[in-house]
């Protein structure tokens, strides 16, 4: 299921354009966001967090298209999306009352923030301090603070950028483990900007590269992780199931995830034979028609979807249950 | 010299035996300086809030305007409103010159400028990522005002103090709207010049100890606030 | 600091062959524009200016205590024998005389129209609490507002149908006229003001409201800085026979304001 999907988004930033074509990010998922500094992540994660709103496009969050225009909606977007801002600001108050106030906004019962704000400070080694006032903290105390300010509302979405820029590695890890935590036990989709590429190959499913406003095109379906083995001929396999093992070309880390784009999918009966293709087969469950295009859906195994003409649909009789093969090059199969 | 200082033992009798007359004058200044500030308060704060958040056509312009008539002289709002509220004027049905309605209307005009103009400064001059922060933990349109309020605190209490200050030690628009009626729209500032007039300085002394020690205090609040307000903003 | 008193002396206009002498009165002379009138040929004359600050009685007179002026115009008998008496001033002369009248407002809610004498006509105001307007600063017009107040034996206290503005007589109009108040005012400030007003003549004539002005000088003995034999010039042009023709004939908006009477009684 997609959590976010972006079509077309333009926004201005300094004197560049950030601009994505059309993207899908599916829930559930830990996304890092590397580049260099003014490639438009912060950009990118303020379009995300609905603080801005993009010059043009189109975003679907949780599969609904949004309304950017409606104040009443972007709160409550904005309420499904902690987003720990890059040289965050800590309010006027003490530790607790800013680790406090975002549940205070959601209107959570008093009894219930203080005991998820206790335990979230607790976490992060922040109890001792929960009275202190904020102005009275160090650098790395307050950056803590306000991660256990976006932690604690446990929402869908998490956006961090840069969570760890300036506090010691053991802060760092425990930062990771609770990340890591709120994603394996709630499906939380997180988006962590950063500049170290360990920690984006350390945390992450997903790299995803920015470089001067530009973001590789992600599509929601036919995504696939696991881990590469290599083969003969510069060719490496994704092993997805047992019998379905993916083709494709070089790359360079080990647990990737992939995307074959639809519409470079065929749907023959007979077996292609070439070696330079995956070629796998299995049983239609879900035909779909959007814009004059069947969207067909293929269970080899894994899920694979497939775009066909109304023609080349009718010329395979295709229905629900009929066993079909699916092929597409080696080359197809992109590396996220 | 000798009658200065018999005024001032006077001025001290008056003070420290709450002389009837001079608490009623003291009072008067207050209640309708009080009256003024809040009425400011409520108008000035939100709509300087408004104009430094939100960006809109002629803002700039407006804002300027409201920079300029933060020294407006008491005279002109004092002619202008006298020109309304005068019974040959728009408002004139209603009665309320020489009134201290009238009077709080005056000063209300007098430093809504100002309370607005300090306001905008007083948010504005806040940290950049205050205005993201408080979007991004999904605060809605009040929650967020309240926490503009509460951040930038210091700075608008300031901008109340400095309004007070002003409505409280001005004597053109009491003059002109309320007309030092005695025991009714006799405030400080008008008694001080009536006594004068009249060559009396005791009474004229003891409401000059009065203006000047409540000036003082808010000299001294308004530099404690700052004080704080730079704390905060480190 | 010579930079400073030079800076200062460009702009007090004194002129450094001139002398000067300075006068307190009231501002009602001052308004009705007869000082100027009367002024013109002493100052010719005696190639002096005369510098003319127009306060209430009670200010003048205290200037005058002070020292701050060599001689004061006033219209406040009493006062002003009791500053002769106190030794703060020394030869004053009767001068002239002007009449207060009672004005109110359209309607006449007191009934006091076409009455000739002012303690009837006071009597009836507070009787029936209709607002009246009190100038309320010690001026002249106000001590002789008092005096009628004190011989009727009412002492008005400041409330629902008494006002004591505080102010001067142009201001004290204005507010009576906005309020349909009854006020007690001099017939110069009237006469200047007659057609802005809503408010009526009622009272006129009585003798009571007879205001007498008076000039004393200032005693040399007091304060020996002022220009005591200058100040005895202009009393002695202000009583001549020739100065007292022109306060006769001294006309505001065709109609006369002062009664020249230095050497008659009023009454």
């Amino acid at each position: 299921m997609s959590c976010y999907e972006l079509e077309g988004v333009r926004q201005k930033f300094n004197e560049f354009t950030l601009k994505i074509e059309k993207c899908c990010f599916i829930k559930g998922k830990i996304y890092s966001l590397v580049g260099p500094n003014g490639c438009g992540k912060s950009t990118f994660l303020n379009i995300l967090s609905f603080l801005d709103k993009p010059l043009e496009g189109k975003i679907s969050f949780k599969g609904k298209t949004v309304d950017n225009s409606n104040p009443r909606e972007v709160v409550s977007l904005r309420r499904q999306i902690g987003y720990f801002l890059q040289n965050t600001y800590l309010f006027n108050m003490s530790v607790y009352d800013n680790v406090a106030y975002g549940l205070k906004l959601r209107k959570i019962p008093e009894s219930e923030i203080r005991r998820r704000a206790g335990s979230m400070l607790a976490t992060l080694s922040l109890s001792h301090i929960s009275d202190k006032h904020v102005r009275r903290l160090s650098g790395g105390e307050a950056q803590k603070v306000a991660l256990a300010r976006t932690l604690v509302l446990d929402t869908d979405v998490l956006l961090l950028d840069e969570p760890t820029s300036n506090v010691d590695k053991n802060s760092t890890r425990v930062i990771e483990e609770v990340v890591l935590a709120l994603n394996k036990e709630r499906q939380t989709t997180v988006f962590v900007a950063t500049h170290s590429f360990d920690q984006a190959y350390r945390l992450s499913h997903n790299v995803v590269s920015m470089i001067n406003g530009g973001i590789k095109e992600i599509s929601c379906e036919n995504v696939f992780s696991g881990v590469l083995v290599k083969e003969e001929n510069d060719l490496y396999a994704l092993k997805l199931t047992d019998t379905v093992v993916l083709k494709l070309v070089y790359c360079e880390n080990k647990l990737v995830t992939v995307v074959v784009d639809p519409k470079d999918i065929v749907l023959s009966l007979e077996q292609f034979d070439s070696s330079a293709c995956n070629s796998f087969s299995g049983k239609i469950n879900k035909i779909e028609e959007v814009n004059g295009f069947l969207r067909v859906f293929v269970d080899v195994g894994v899920i694979f979807c497939a775009v066909v003409t109304q023609a080349s649909f009718h010329r395979l009789q295709l229905n629900i249950g009929r066993k079909i093969w699916v092929t597409f090059k080696v080359a197809s199969v992109k590396v996220l | 010299m000798e009658y200065i200082f018999a005024g001032v033992k006077e001025a001290f009798r008056i003070i420290f035996t709450f002389d009837a007359q001079f608490l009623r004058i003291v009072f008067t200044s207050i209640r309708v300086s009080t009256s003024a500030t809040l009425l400011s308060v409520l108008f000035g704060v939100p709509l300087g809030i408004f104009l430094a958040e939100k960006k809109f056509f002629g803002r700039d312009t407006l804002v300027v305007i409201i920079n300029t008539l933060m020294s407006i002289p008491t005279v002109v709002v004092g002619l202008m409103l006298y020109s309304f509220l005068s019974r040959r004027g728009p408002l004139g049905e209603m009665g309320l010159l020489y009134t201290s309605a009238a009077m709080i209307i005056g000063q209300f005009v007098l430093i809504l400028p100002i309370i607005t103009g300090l306001t905008i400064t007083a948010i504005q001059s806040l940290d950049g990522r205050v205005r993201k922060t408080i979007w991004s933990m999904g605060a809605d349109y009040k929650q967020g005002l309240i926490m503009f309020l509460h951040e930038a605190r210091y700075g608008i209490l300031a901008a109340v103090v400095v309004g007070f200050g002003r409505a409280f030690s001005e004597i053109g628009i009491s003059m002109m709207l309320g007309g030092n009626i005695r025991g009714y729209t006799r405030n400080i500032t008008t008694a001080i010049a009536l006594e004068t007039s009249k060559g009396e300085f005791a009474l004229g002394i003891s409401l000059g100890v009065v203006l000047l020690a409540i000036s003082l205090v808010i000299n001294l609040i308004f530099t404690q606030l700052q004080k704080r307000a730079k704390y905060e903003l480190l | 600091m010579a930079a400073v008193f030079l800076f200062l002396a460009c702009f007090t206009n004194t002129g450094f062959a001139k002398e000067s002498l300075k006068l307190a009165t009231t501002t009602s002379t001052q308004e009705a524009g007869i000082l100027d009138h009367i002024l013109e040929p002493f100052e010719k004359k005696h190639n002096v200016n005369v510098y003319v600050i127009a306060v209430g009685t009670g200010k003048a007179l205290k200037l005058g205590e002070n020292g701050d002026v060599d001689i004061v115009l006033v219209h406040a008998q009493k006062a002003e024998e009791k500053f002769v008496r106190e030794k703060y001033g020394v030869n004053r002369r009767q001068l002239m005389y002007n009449d207060f009248i009672i004005l109110g407002p359209e309607g006449d809610p007191a009934g006091i129209t076409g009455l000739r004498d002012a303690k009837v006509a006071f009597k009836k105001i507070h009787a029936a609490e209709k607002l009246f307007i009190s100038r309320g600063d010690d001026s002249g017009t106000h001590k002789k507002e008092k005096s009628i107040w004190e011989q009727i034996n009412i002492i008005p206290q400041p409330g629902s149908w008494y006002y004591e503005a505080g102010q001067g007589m142009s201001t004290t109009l204005r507010m009576a006229d906005e309020k349909d108040a009854y006020v007690l005012v001099d017939r110069g400030t009237y006469i200047d003001h007659e057609d802005d007003l809503s408010l009526k003549l009622m009272v006129e004539g009585d003798k009571d409201l007879f205001n007498q002005y008076g000039v004393i000088a200032v005693n040399p003995d007091k304060h020996n800085h002022v220009k005591h034999e200058l100040a005895m010039d202009l009393i002695t042009w202000l009583t001549s026979v020739e100065c007292q023709s022109m306060i006769d004939g001294y006309m505001m908006r065709g109609h006369r304001l002062f009664m020249a009477n230095t050497n008659k009684q009023v009454r």
